[in-house]
């Protein structure tokens, strides 16, 4: 108990250090709480109102049953089941994807210090369970017991002590998925393919009820399939804690007993393996994963041969080995999925995730030294100017930016069937054009930011990791390149304006004039942005490479 | 040289003996020395200062062209800063650096064409593969692809390196890192070498690997200039060496000059100081504190 109680200790002690030695990491701390706090009031003021409603409501149509609102296997019964087990993996997901293994509190950090595995696991338990988002959690969960005040004390009181039950399940699933990932996942390939399934899955499912809602299929759902769904979860670690008040309402405690014992199997399996993980570690710690090979030079056998031409082959050869600027590839085919599920015939609706996908793109460009890392000091020791930098990347991003939107074209053309109609290639065209101007200036943009708004990112060997003082300035930094990137594209946006103002009538025949403005509107957006990013570069050069310096600090 | 030879004798001159100062005059205060152009690197002045802490103190020195430079002190005496200052990756707050006559701080890049810099393993692109690197250095530097080609496949297979050239750097042990950083510093043919501590964390093989090549290089009439505080090391490869402490140089010539008939290891010791008795500590007898050490874990081995 003595090294779990000290591991809790030595987690603050860090926490408060690093406060004190980051202005922006005491910014974060103090909006983590102000986020905190709202959240915990919020979900009180829910529980309050949902403690008003009454148990059945009439039904909407006569001879149908009243609606069971707060009874047993009601609305509330089901809601709160069904999101708290999806909570549950929600929370998983995103202590690997965004939180990752905690760069000071990972137990390869303790390995010198003979401590024995079951106190180790048990105490960096515990101190997770000490950390804001755990407390946030309990304190949310108490306050929602105040929504079963109508049911009776015994209800009450199941809720209030359902609370940590809940937060201690959460804790141990998302320790046991974090262990296993980085026990099990050791190659760097296998590290990136995981990180790529990761990211997919969790955009997927944070995309899931955009999907339902907006494709109608939640509109069909029956109430009552869905409250045999929520009964069956309440029997899996996943969903049994936000059972309990209900089983005490009803009185079964048999019942209620066994969801407790279902609780407490799980954690003690979650905990036995994660310190089989611990014992795994000390296998095959220093073995050396398999070795990368690429035949020949690639990239640099035929980009331009220049200094420039050297940093677009670096970079292209980064970009196909690099899976944390993954999402710039991910999210246009989101958008076209949940446009298309949008648009109820509307092809318009469709071709806008062209637009969408320029604005995006160049977003991880927008902080892009930061993801090269002090493998930049390469180009300061050789002396390469910052324009021959930035047009070096320019070539690979615009490229890209340019082969995904036509790509995009061709997809939508398919989709919506355009291809077929007079005019509609035409249509969708002009979506394309702006799309490739939203992302041409959205680059330019990125070349100036690049140099000026830099944050840590995770390394390439931990995508997972978290580097300390990400949080604030990822919140932050990249708002200034999306409303940037807009700005960037107002040319356009006046023509458009001036326009349909001008020949209200006429636009819908010559809206495509739009093609060449945009197209014009991106380049020339791009070359002020790589010039006076090359300029920026120049003046900043040694201050970027003792930013990276910091940064990868952070990253260990 | 004398081993009274301070800093301020490289970057001031002597009064001349002859003008005596008399009773009713003040010495004349020491002239500044002027730097050297036909030096390989001439330091004057250098000066850097973090918040409280003044790194580089004013620090004056003349590396002669073809020498085997050797820059050693103990840790945080000064020498990586110095050297990052002399290859334009850290700017002064003062003084004046000339690489082969070119005064750095004028024109930054063409300065450090001159020169080449062996980067930390830490500061290279590690997902490109040896070759690919070695391609992308010479490329940077202004090389024609096919020159950097060639001139990679003669680095390689000059540091044992071919059989792993189509591998990630990332792959690497940490000898063959850095041979390879050592290669990617000298693919374009740079009449100066500057390495930082080149030998550290390199096991012995590799080590006399690089040593050779380094040696090598030298007799071509190339400047190679390391900063190490393994003093056997400098003194069997270096033929000049400057001791600095605390952000200055305390001696400086060739080595023979510097370890004046002494152990050069000795001879540090002696000017940096800092040396003195070994602690006692009772307890290290091999007991943990509380208990006998061998019932299980104690306070002591838990982190505090």
């Amino acid at each position: 108990m003595t090294a779990a109680l000290t591991l809790v200790r030595m987690r603050w002690a860090l926490t408060w250090a690093t406060l004190r030695k980051s202005v922006w990491q005491t910014v974060g701390y103090a909006i983590a709480l102000v986020f905190a706090v709202g959240t915990v009031i919020g979900v009180a003021a829910l529980a309050w109102l949902v403690g008003t409603l009454p148990p059945f409501v009439p039904p909407e149509a006569p001879g149908l049953p009243p609606v069971n609102l707060l009874g047993p296997h009601g609305v509330i019964n089901t809601v709160v089941v069904l999101f708290g087990a999806f909570l549950t993996l929600a929370v998983g997901l995103f202590q690997i994807m965004l939180l990752g293994e905690g760069s000071t509190m990972s137990p390869r950090k303790f390995a010198l210090y003979g401590i024995p595995d079951r106190e180790l696991q048990f105490g960096l338990l515990l101190s997770g369970l000490t950390g804001i988002p755990a407390i946030t959690g309990v304190l949310s969960l108490l306050c929602w017991s105040l929504a079963y005040r109508a049911m009776g004390p015994a209800v009450v009181v199941t809720a209030v002590v359902a609370a940590p039950l809940a937060v201690v399940t959460m804790m141990s699933v998302s320790k046991m998925l974090l262990s296993l990932s980085t026990t099990l996942v050791t190659s760097r390939r296998g590290q990136g393919v995981f990180y790529i399934i990761v990211v997919l899955l969790f955009v997927g499912v944070m995309q899931v009820p955009n999907i339902l809602v907006n494709s109608g299929v939640a509109e069909g759902l029956d109430v009552a399939g869905i409250a045999l769904i929520a009964a069956a979860v309440a029997w899996t670690p996943f969903g049994a804690a936000f059972q309990l008040p209900y089983d005490a309402l009803l009185g079964d405690w048999p019942a209620l007993l066994a969801r407790v014992a279902i609780l407490a199997v799980a954690w003690m399996l979650c905990f036995m393996v994660c310190t089989w993980c611990l014992r795994r570690e000390r296998l095959v710690a220093g073995k050396s994963s398999e070795a990368v090979k690429a035949k020949g030079i690639g990239a640099f056998g035929w980009m331009p041969d220049s200094p420039s031409g050297a940093v677009s082959a670096r970079l292209l050869t980064y970009l196909r080995r690099d899976p944390r600027q993954l999402m710039m590839f991910i999210m246009p085919v989101f958008f076209i999925i949940i446009f298309s599920l949008q648009a109820h015939g509307e092809s318009g609706m469709v071709w806008q995730s062209l637009i969408w996908a320029g604005w995006i793109f160049a977003i991880a460009e927008s902080n892009g030294l930061a993801y090269d890392g002090r493998g930049f000091t390469m180009q300061v020791i050789a002396g390469v100017s910052g324009f021959t930098d930035r047009i070096g990347r320019v070539r690979v991003y615009a490229a890209i930016i340019v082969a995904y939107e036509l790509l995009m074209f061709v997809a939508v053309a398919i989709i919506t069937g355009d291809w077929t109609r007079p005019g509609g290639l035409l249509f969708g065209a002009t979506f394309a054009a702006v799309g490739i101007g939203m992302g041409l200036s959205g680059l330019g943009l990125a070349e100036i930011t690049s140099c000026v708004l830099m944050y840590p990112v995770a390394s390439m060997d931990k995508p997972f990791s978290s580097p300390q003082g990400r949080m604030v300035a990822q919140g932050f930094f990249p708002l200034a390149y999306l409303i940037g990137s807009f700005v960037a594209m107002l040319p356009t946006g006046i023509v458009t304006i001036v326009m349909i103002a001008v020949f209200p009538i006429e636009f819908g025949m010559i809206y495509w004039l739009l093609i060449p403005v945009a197209l014009a509107n991106g380049a020339g957006a791009l070359a002020l942005g790589s010039w006076l990013g090359g300029k920026l570069l120049d003046a900043r050069m040694l201050s970027v490479v003792r930013t990276l310096d910091s940064f990868a600090s952070l990253q260990q | 040289m004398s081993l009274d030879n301070m800093q301020g004798n490289v970057g001031f001159s002597q009064p001349d003996d002859t003008s005596q100062p008399t009773m009713s005059q003040s010495p004349l205060p020491p002239q500044p020395v002027p730097p050297n152009p036909s030096a390989a690197v001439s330091i004057r002045g250098l000066y850097k200062r973090f918040d409280d802490k003044i790194a580089v103190n004013g620090l004056s020195l003349d590396i002669p062209v073809g020498s085997f430079y050797g820059l050693v002190g103990p840790n945080g005496a000064g020498k990586t800063t110095t050297l990052n200052m002399v290859t334009g990756l850290l700017t002064p707050d003062a003084g004046l650096t000339l690489i082969l006559g070119h005064d750095v701080w004028r024109d930054v890049n063409t300065a450090k064409r001159m020169i080449g810099v062996m980067p930390q393993p830490d500061q290279i692109f590690d997902r490109l593969t040896g070759m690919q690197l070695l391609v992308y250095s010479g490329m940077l530097c202004g090389m024609p692809r096919a020159e950097s080609i060639a001139r990679a496949n003669d680095l390689l297979a000059a540091f044992d390196l071919t059989q792993a050239a189509n591998t990630m750097v990332a792959d690497y042990s940490a000898g063959m890192t850095k041979k390879i950083c050592l290669a990617s510093a000298m693919i374009h043919s740079p009449r100066i070498l500057v390495l930082d501590e080149p030998f550290e964390s390199v096991d012995p093989v590799s080590s006399a690997n690089l040593k050779d090549i380094l040696i090598e290089y030298a007799k071509t009439g190339g400047t190679v200039i390391i900063s190490s505080h393994v003093m056997a090391l400098v003194e069997r490869m270096c033929t000049h060496v400057a001791v600095v402490n605390n952000g200055q140089v305390c001696a400086a010539g060739t080595v023979d000059e510097v370890a004046a008939g002494e152990d050069l290891e000795d001879r540090f010791l002696q000017l940096v100081g800092g040396r003195h008795e070994a602690a006692h500590l009772s307890w290290l007898d091999g007991g943990a504190e509380g208990s006998d050490g061998l019932n299980g874990p104690t306070d002591a081995g838990v982190v505090r």
